[in-house]
């Protein structure tokens, strides 16, 4: 599908967005196109950058930081002239300081700011220095406007100057203690406060900043309230730290104090004790505290007792250390009333919940990297737990322990042992919020506040018509939306990407018209799960998909009238609590099915593994991938090479003249029985007959030359290399590369006793002949792999005598031979399987190739999974296995109780490839595409799944749909090419995709297409 | 990396071995048992009951002689520990070291 209206970059042309906030990709508020949003947050807010490391916001305190006349600033012997010239941001609102007289001390300062660092961008109008002071002259800092460099620094004091470009520079000055002024003079020169007038001569100031911190932060403007950066939060896929766009939070509470510090006495310790600032926090500070157990057999606690009225979330960044297992419990004042929860430190995993109350919780871990994790139980009704008692935390000996009173494990500890503690947080709220730091008492985050209005917003609008489009997640309860455009925050007159009852909701609201005009509802979205909803609104006009789906309309209704403000992420008061990655306003409404375009999810799993010929993803997390041994495939130029141990190997094959990649290369476990397989000259060929085998004599697939030679004798007789060493029955596949060499025909053969199983093969034309006049094989392959070579293999259930290759004339086995003639030789391999498998050399001793594994677990399979509804693109090819089977993907819980799982199996009915969903051990949906691709043929398939809509397409065409049935509940992992049973894909996976979306059958089509 | 050869009674015990590491299933229908061939630690590989020359052999159509193979009726599993990790108490009376020279002990090697 190509729509021209989708060409909406700067350079292309086509329909643009009026307003274009792309917060995620662009980790700022600045619109990408249209007017900037407003921000304010009255406090600190905690996020994660880029780099997974947790950062805060800073809070600039000082007040008008871009109008330096209002009176909060006092004048000191001098003037501010406002809005002088273009500031940093653009925009003309920089203002002129100068002195109004000669002498010492002509600028202007407030007193008592709260805040260890001070800062402001300065520019030279006139006079080339700046002073930034505390109190006097002994305590300032010099800044040169004119080469942007540092003079005379106060002792006790740091200062820097950063060029902010066109001229400015931003000074700072930081010291440990609270500045008691934030004084800016204008000066002569360096290490004086004494400016002599010279008409207006001075520096142009604007964004003046005081901070907590002890590092500047990102600018924040101000105007009569102090105001906090807004936060650009980040997600750790268990590989990599994904940009989610601006984070948008209720206000929360903190009620724990000392929340880094469990040393302090706040923190009751029973059994444990407290090795202060032992490890790295993930704030990148020294700060983690480890609890370690007493040599005493009881429990090992900490805790403080905080009454919260439920819901409340107690959440600790948690890192195993000597123990790699933590329960935080809750309890009543008797011993066995209580709620235990363990989490596993190493798998990242809640590996244990033990609830003897009546009370209704929920439990949750995230990786947040360097093996911490954030460790969250959320009380949602109390029961007859105690609400005045808080949270517990207590080490363990095992993920699974025996819980006795108070939710604890008795045992033995040991003094040398525990667990690393960061972070405590308990707050009012059903799930826990970004973190909030405390010493001596509860902190509060304020809530985060982000709006256009006035003539930003109407210089956008157009009231007769439009679309909106939103990106955007939750990360906790679902109660409000990312966008409302409205005449005020009620929303009497309003257009709104909203919540109802938890579902997704797109409402256009009119009061004066008799209150809802149009509204569209659809599935509540998975937590921190993205999602897409686009809705177009005109008169009688109206419509919105959500995630790709159908597009649902109204042909009735009138638009709203007055709408001034668009609300961003706090829409109707409530805060949405989650990310917005992008909005998008378009002044225009939309066709359908560009809506449903525009809010097609993007994957939270791309693996493109013929395209890249890597594991590295385009999006979402990279699989884990072992093989305990080397194994072999062919690289891009057709060499056979060899991967060393847990090294994937992206295979190609030769096909039309040239190497075209196929993917990531899954195969079962499979042995050679072949001894020395590519050396005929040792004795291990213990039957030769009537031939001359020479090693080393030409170039093998393998680039080198250690490609045998057999040549014939004169002998009138058959010319044969074999290994005599009887096998049991089985099912055995013999295969070697072969290549002419003065003969083109060669017989493989499978014997026992007085039966051959022969494969006849014409190496020139790459045909098989047939049996040769013997007994027939149950199959055989030829596979052209270049330079003139072929691989050739023969399969039969049987037991064997020898095996091995006779020459042949063209005529027959037994013949005069010509002693310049036989065939070129390489790797020969028997196996037990049906088919021959990736080449396994061989020397003094059979050898094993390992199978591969691929898969996606834990934080990064919990990332990309999205419960409620999904789809899996694959593009792959494959064997039956000896049962008959072989898997393309399975997703599952630890008992495969709950499964996506994508297959091919011969033996159930009908026999074919198979999309399947398994909820609770039972069948919810299996569609099925009846009959097998050939070996090595590509199929594309695309399957969704969500609870009574389930469909799967086959190459392009809907196999089928299922509307019955539910989805499986918490699979945590997903293998890539094989499943828990050992049905392994033989073939490769050029590409997996996942979508947390059911998309359309029409998409899915497209996308196995 | 640790490489085991495991040489056992039966396939009974092994499997119930297995079964104990979580490694091993057995099909609640058809009693047979399952063994993961491979996680990303871990890789296994069942070879079963090991034949061995007997001391006589047979004479091939193309006139050599075939050793008579003998089934040692134990059971042999080889596994290879990708991370190094404390051996389960369980498999440690299984353990056998390897002999090329042996014919009685399997002869097989990872790749």
């Amino acid at each position: 599908m190509s729509l021209p209206l989708l060409h909406a970059g700067r350079t292309n042309p086509g329909l643009s967005a009026a307003l274009d906030l792309r917060f995620a990709l662009d980790k700022s508020l600045t619109a990408y196109r249209g007017p900037t949003p407003s921000f304010s947050r009255a406090s600190t807010g905690s996020y994660f950058d880029g780099s997974g490391v947790l950062r805060y916001a800073a809070l600039n305190t000082t007040l008008y930081s871009e109008d330096f006349s209002n009176a909060y600033w006092t004048k000191s012997n001098a003037t501010i002239s406002t809005n002088q010239t273009i500031a940093p941001d653009g925009k003309n609102t920089a203002d002129l300081l100068y002195p109004s007289s000669t002498g010492a001390a002509r600028g202007i300062y407030y007193a008592s700011p709260p805040a260890k660092t001070i800062s402001l961008y300065a520019k030279s109008s006139g006079k080339n220095w700046i002073a930034l002071t505390d109190f006097s002259a002994a305590t300032s800092a010099w800044f040169n406007l004119s080469n942007g460099t540092v003079g005379t620094v106060g002792a006790g004091y740091t200062a820097a100057i950063q060029n902010a470009g066109n001229g400015w520079y931003r000074c700072s000055l930081t010291k440990t203690t609270d500045f008691s002024y934030f004084q800016i003079y204008g000066t002569d020169s360096d290490n004086t406060l004494t400016a002599t007038v010279n008409g207006t001569d001075g520096v142009f100031i604007w964004g003046a900043q005081a901070e907590a911190s002890s590092t500047v932060g990102t600018y924040c403007p101000t105007t009569n309230a102090a105001n906090s950066a807004p936060r650009f939060n980040h997600t750790y896929n268990g590989t990599s730290w994904i940009s989610r766009g601006l984070l948008v939070e209720e206000q929360r509470t903190n009620s724990l104090t000392n929340s880094e510090d469990l040393t302090n006495a706040y923190w009751t310790k029973y059994q444990l004790t407290i090795s202060g600032n032992a490890a790295t926090a993930p704030d990148g500070t020294t700060t983690a505290d480890k609890l370690l157990e007493t040599a005493v057999s009881d429990y090992h606690v900490l805790y403080q007792n905080v009454t919260i009225s439920s819901p409340k979330s107690f959440s600790i960044f948690l890192k195993a250390a000597e123990r790699s297992a933590a329960t935080i419990s809750f309890d009543a004042s008797g011993s066995t009333t209580y709620l235990a929860i363990t989490f596993n430190l190493s798998s990242g995993t809640v590996s244990q919940e033990i609830n003897n109350s009546t009370a209704t919780y929920s439990a949750t871990i995230a990786s947040v990297g360097n093996g911490w994790y954030r460790c969250a139980v959320n009380i949602l009704t109390i029961g007859n737990l105690d609400e005045t008692r808080g949270g517990r935390l207590a080490t363990n000996t095992t993920a699974t322990p025996t819980i006795g009173g108070y939710g604890l494990e008795t045992y033995l500890g040991d003094i040398t042992k525990g667990i690393l503690a960061w972070g405590f947080q308990f707050e009012a709220g059903a799930f826990p919020t970004s973190y909030i730091p405390t010493t001596s008492a509860s902190a509060t985050r304020s809530a985060d506040v982000c709006q256009i209005t006035g003539t930003d917003f109407s210089g956008i609008w157009n009231g007769a018509e439009g679309t909106l489009v939103a990106e955007y997640d939750y990360q906790g309860t679902i109660s409000s939306g990312p966008l409302r455009l409205a005449e005020a925050p009620s929303g009497n007159q309003s257009i709104s990407i909203q919540t109802s009852s938890g579902n997704l909701y797109c409402e256009v609201y009119s009061s004066t018209n008799g209150g809802t005009q149009a509204s569209f509802t659809s599935s509540p979205p998975s937590i921190g799960i993205a999602t897409k909803t686009a809705i177009g609104f005109a008169a009688n006009n109206f419509a919105a998909s959500f995630n790709g789906s159908t597009v649902q309309t109204d042909n009735s209704g009138a638009m709203p009238t007055g709408v001034a403000n668009a609300y961003i992420g706090s829409p109707g008061g409530a805060y949405l609590n989650g990310h917005i990655a992008r909005l998008r306003y378009f002044n225009k409404r939309l066709p359908n099915a560009t809506l449903q375009l525009l809010s097609e999810p993007d994957p939270t799993l791309n693996l493109q593994f013929a395209l890249n010929k890597s594991l590295t993803p385009v999006a979402g997390p990279a699989p884990s991938f072992s093989r305990a041994s080397t194994g072999t495939y062919f690289n891009a130029s057709g060499v056979l090479t060899s991967a060393s141990i847990n090294t994937p190997r992206f295979d190609h094959v030769y096909s039309g003249g040239q190497w075209v990649s196929k993917g990531l290369l899954v195969e079962e476990q499979r042995t050679n029985l072949i001894l020395y397989s590519n050396d005929l000259t040792n004795a291990a060929w213990n039957t030769i007959g009537n031939l001359t085998p020479t090693s080393n004599a030409a170039i093998s697939p393998e680039g080198l030359t250690n490609a045998n030679q057999i040549m014939e004798t004169t002998a009138n007789s058959t010319h044969f290399a074999l290994q005599a060493y009887a096998k049991t029955s089985a099912t055995y596949t013999l295969s070697a590369f072969v290549k002419p060499n003065g003969r083109d025909r060669i017989y493989l053969d499978l014997n026992v006793g007085s039966t051959d199983y022969i494969g006849y093969f014409d190496l020139t034309a790459k045909t098989y002949l047939g049996n040769g006049g013997y007994s027939n094989v149950d199959s055989y392959s030829i596979t052209d792999v270049g330079n003139g070579w072929v691989r050739v293999s023969i399969t039969k259930t049987t037991n064997l005598s020898n095996y091995g290759i006779f020459l042949s004339n063209g005529i027959g086995i037994s013949y005069s031979g010509d002693a310049t003639k036989g065939v070129y030789i390489y790797g020969v391999q028997l196996e037990t399987g049906s088919f021959a498998t990736s080449y396994i050399p061989t020397t003094s001793s059979s050898v094993t190739r390992s199978a591969d594994v691929c898969q996606i677990t834990g934080t990064s399979f919990n990332w990309m999974w999205n419960q409620g509804e999904g789809s899996v693109v694959a593009e792959w090819d494959a064997r039956r296995n000896s049962g008959g089977q072989f898997t393309v993907y399975w997703a599952r819980d630890a008992a495969s109780s709950n499964t996506v799982l994508h297959t091919g199996r011969e033996a159930l009915s009908p026999p074919g490839v198979r999309f399947s969903v398994v909820s609770s051990a039972s069948v919810s949906a299996e569609i099925i595409n009846a009959g097998f691709p050939d070996p090595g043929v590509q199929t594309k398939t695309a399957g969704c799944y969500k609870a009574n809509d389930f469909a799967y397409a086959y190459n392009g065409a809907l196999v089928g749909t299922d509307a019955s049935g539910a989805v499986p509940i918490n699979p945590t992992d997903i293998t890539i090419g094989y499943d828990p049973y050992s049905n392994y894909l033989n073939g490769h996976i050029a590409k997996l995709i996942y979508y947390p979306a059911r998309l359309t059958n029409t998409k899915l089509q497209q996308l196995s297409t | 990396m640790i490489d085991l050869l495991l040489k056992f009674d039966s396939q009974e015990q092994a499997g119930l071995i297995g079964e104990q590491l979580g490694y091993t299933t057995r099909d609640p229908e058809t009693g047979a048992w399952n063994t993961t061939q491979a996680t990303l630690t871990l890789a296994i590989c069942v070879i079963g009951v090991h034949y061995y020359p007997d001391g006589t052999t047979t004479e091939g159509p193309n006139g050599e002689q075939v050793p008579n193979l003998k089934a040692d009726n134990q059971y042999w599993v080889m596994v290879r520990s990708l991370v190094d990790m404390d051996l389960p108490p369980e498999i440690l009376p299984f353990i056998v070291e390897r002999n090329p020279d042996d014919p009685t002990i399997p002869n097989q090697t990872w790749a």
